[in-house]
């Protein structure tokens, strides 16, 4: 267990590894990042000056050693918009993407859970019908349209939800003011709630079926049978024996979808004017920020990567049949 | 007497058995399609997503032909028109509306399917060819090529498609065929995981044993006698993928990713209707919107009915969805 623990920490080095170098070199094959940097009429000799000044006149293999290295020793450098330390303006805008993300994961699975359940139980009835089809049509929805509906409907022709912007929660809690972070959180769910929705719809109706279709298997196994033939009343049944089994091919969906979300962060918070990291990352390409990028790549990554490896362990954990070699 | 036997009679022989061979065939191709269809018309919804997608389809084969106005027209007199607006003769002229611009809300929708149909199919086609042979190779060949081959995906999977969407765009910058590209190049991985891990199950079967005695070279084993027997599921993945890649254009589409301003499609047009909502012309935000959606719905539909029907046992899997 330890020993397999450990190898999937390495891999993630080298999974890290990769995506940087990835990102490195995509950043710097679209050309000259020195340009965006000096203004347009500059002369040769200042263009040269300043990417002297920048660094990026040395050759890409010193560049990138030197970012692994200082990554090594915990330094990312200066973003180039910011001229602060990129790790410093990533963190400053990952709480703002978490709340979101955790958001969307919490109300995916708590959600989801009673569709899946519910259908399956129901099977082959209209409750059944009616949830499968909703879920059906939740999945096929760009999540931003469903944003700028809720925005539509609940901002502008109801007034009863903001329309975007966004309140502080999990930032004052890192901070240690648990007050503070208390009295921000009725408005801070407020705000919340519409981009959360929009975020989780895909995972919402994902997952119903997903848990739809686990439950009515493991119904279907000798044990359930069993259960049911000693007497057991079907809540019993339903909780001790089939919806325990079910959760194994669930959980390691679900963290995937933790990875999912953080995708549809993106756009998502360019619907809502989120101030989280990916709006952050989208800028920071756009305006060749190389240190800023690279920063946020690696921070995403060890959060997808990490996701994966719960998923991972959970599984062992919820069956203990099966070892992780 | 001579043993052997009379040459004619056995090149007719083989004549009428294979031609024996292709009547089998046509029936079984025949009784396939029937059961298709028996099978598509008891589960009812598939229909309607076929008769949906055939609709679509036309509009962008047809958009010069079906679109009422020019797409990129503008009309600064006429912006923002709500749906079902007439002109001084009273005659419906705008039936969807038009946008900030006064161009046609219709047009743009009919003519957005080109973008998305083309789009979802080129890079699905890319995706899943590129992924099959890899996997192909990688479960067929093991080894190093294996190792190499899904390090890359491990790689790939640990990154955030959208970034490395923006990423690539930003490089390549914006153009049908980057998209294409781009879009194509996030899908290997599901097809390449997949056609692996069936090859190394057809890899061990006897009748791939009988093809290698026979003297078939590896390239013919793989293509010819393993590929088509790992053909199903991948099948399946596709047909859920192309509405994957749909919504993923319209993702980067409305990110301004993608392709030019002067090409309609309707995740830009989502893009540029978020600016109006406060001004409530809801119909710039949900038309295009609903394209999407129904669009994508009867695919998913088509892909969950085409699943039960081929490969019952990827139901509940999660494949695909």
């Amino acid at each position: 267990m330890h020993k397999y623990i450990i190898r999937r920490l390495l891999l993630t080095v080298v999974v890290v590894f990769g995506v940087t170098l990835l990102t490195f070199l995509s950043i710097h094959l679209a050309g000259d990042p020195t340009i965006f940097y000096i203004s347009e009429r500059a002369s040769k000799e200042e263009r040269l000056a300043a990417r002297e000044r920048l660094g990026f006149d040395r050759p890409l293999h010193v560049q990138y050693l030197e970012f692994i290295v200082n990554l090594a020793r915990g330094d990312t450098g200066n973003s180039l918009q910011h001229r602060v330390p990129a790790f410093d303006v990533v963190m400053e805008r990952m709480p703002a993407t978490l709340e979101l993300t955790i958001g969307g994961f919490l109300l995916s699975t708590v959600v989801a859970f009673p569709i899946g359940v519910l259908a399956a139980t129901r099977r082959g009835t209209m409750t059944d019908g009616t949830l499968m089809l909703g879920a059906m049509l939740g999945q096929s929805m760009p999540s931003f349209w469903l944003g700028l509906m809720l925005i539509l409907f609940f901002g502008v022709t109801l007034r009863w939800m903001p329309i975007s912007g966004h309140v502080p929660f999990i930032k004052p809690l890192l901070e240690g003011d648990a007050g503070q972070a208390l009295a921000n959180l009725p408005s801070a769910i407020r705000y919340l709630l519409m981009p959360m929705v929009a975020v989780s719809v895909y995972s919402i109706s994902r997952n119903s079926r997903l848990i739809r279709s686990a439950v009515l298997e493991v119904l279907r196994q000798d044990y359930v049978v069993t259960a049911r033939a000693k007497g057991l009343n079907e809540r019993t049944v339903m909780v001790r024996h089939a919806i325990r089994n079910a959760l194994i091919p669930i959980v390691t969906v679900l963290a995937l979808q933790f990875a999912f979300l953080l995708n549809g962060v993106i756009v998502t918070e360019t619907v809502f004017s989120w101030p989280g990291v990916g709006r952050l990352v989208f800028d920071a390409v756009n305006q060749r920020d190389v240190p800023l990028v690279l920063t946020a790549v690696v921070l995403l990554s060890f959060l997808f990567v990490g996701a994966n490896l719960i998923a991972d362990l959970m599984y062992g954990f919820l069956d203990p049949r099966i070892r992780l070699e | 007497m001579s043993a052997s036997p009379d040459p004619k009679t056995a090149q007719n022989a083989s004549r009428v058995s294979s031609l024996d061979y292709q009547m089998q065939d046509m029936y079984e191709t025949q009784s396939f399609l029937r059961r298709a269809l028996t099978s598509m018309v008891k589960a009812r919804y598939p229909v309607v997503a076929i008769i949906f997608l055939a609709l679509i389809s036309l509009c962008a084969i047809f958009a010069p032909q079906l679109a009422p106005k020019d797409p990129n027209r503008i009309e600064i007199f006429d912006t923002l028109k709500p749906p079902l607006s007439t002109n001084r003769e009273g005659e419906v002229e705008y039936i969807l509306g038009t946008d900030s611009t006064g161009r046609d809300v219709l047009s743009r929708v009919i003519y957005g399917a080109q973008i998305s149909f083309f789009v979802g199919l080129a890079a699905v086609g890319l995706g899943g060819g590129a992924g099959t042979i890899l996997g192909l190779t990688a479960g067929y060949l093991g080894g190093r090529v294996d190792d190499l081959i899904m390090r890359m995906a491990d790689i790939q999977l640990a990154y955030p498609f959208i970034l490395f969407a923006i990423m690539i765009l930003t490089i390549l910058g914006e153009g049908v065929l980057n998209l294409v590209l781009v879009l194509g190049v996030g899908q290997w991985v599901t097809y390449a995981r997949i056609a692996r891990a069936e090859t190394l199950v057809q890899r061990e079967r006897e009748f791939v044993e009988a093809v290698r005695a026979l003297g078939a070279t590896e390239w013919r084993i793989m293509f010819r006698t393993i590929l088509p027997n790992i053909l199903t599921p991948l099948i399946v993945i596709a047909s859920f993928n192309v509405a994957g890649v749909i919504l993923s254009e319209a993702s980067l589409s409305f990110l301004g990713l993608g392709v030019p301003e002067s090409v309609p499609t309707w995740g830009a047009m989502l893009a540029n209707s978020r600016n109006q909502l406060l001004s409530g012309s809801w119909w710039l935000a949900v038309f295009p919107g609903l394209a999407i959606m129904l669009t994508v719905v009867s695919l998913n539909i088509l892909g969950d009915w085409l699943r039960d029907f081929l490969d019952p046992r990827l139901r509940g899997s999660g494949q695909g969805l």
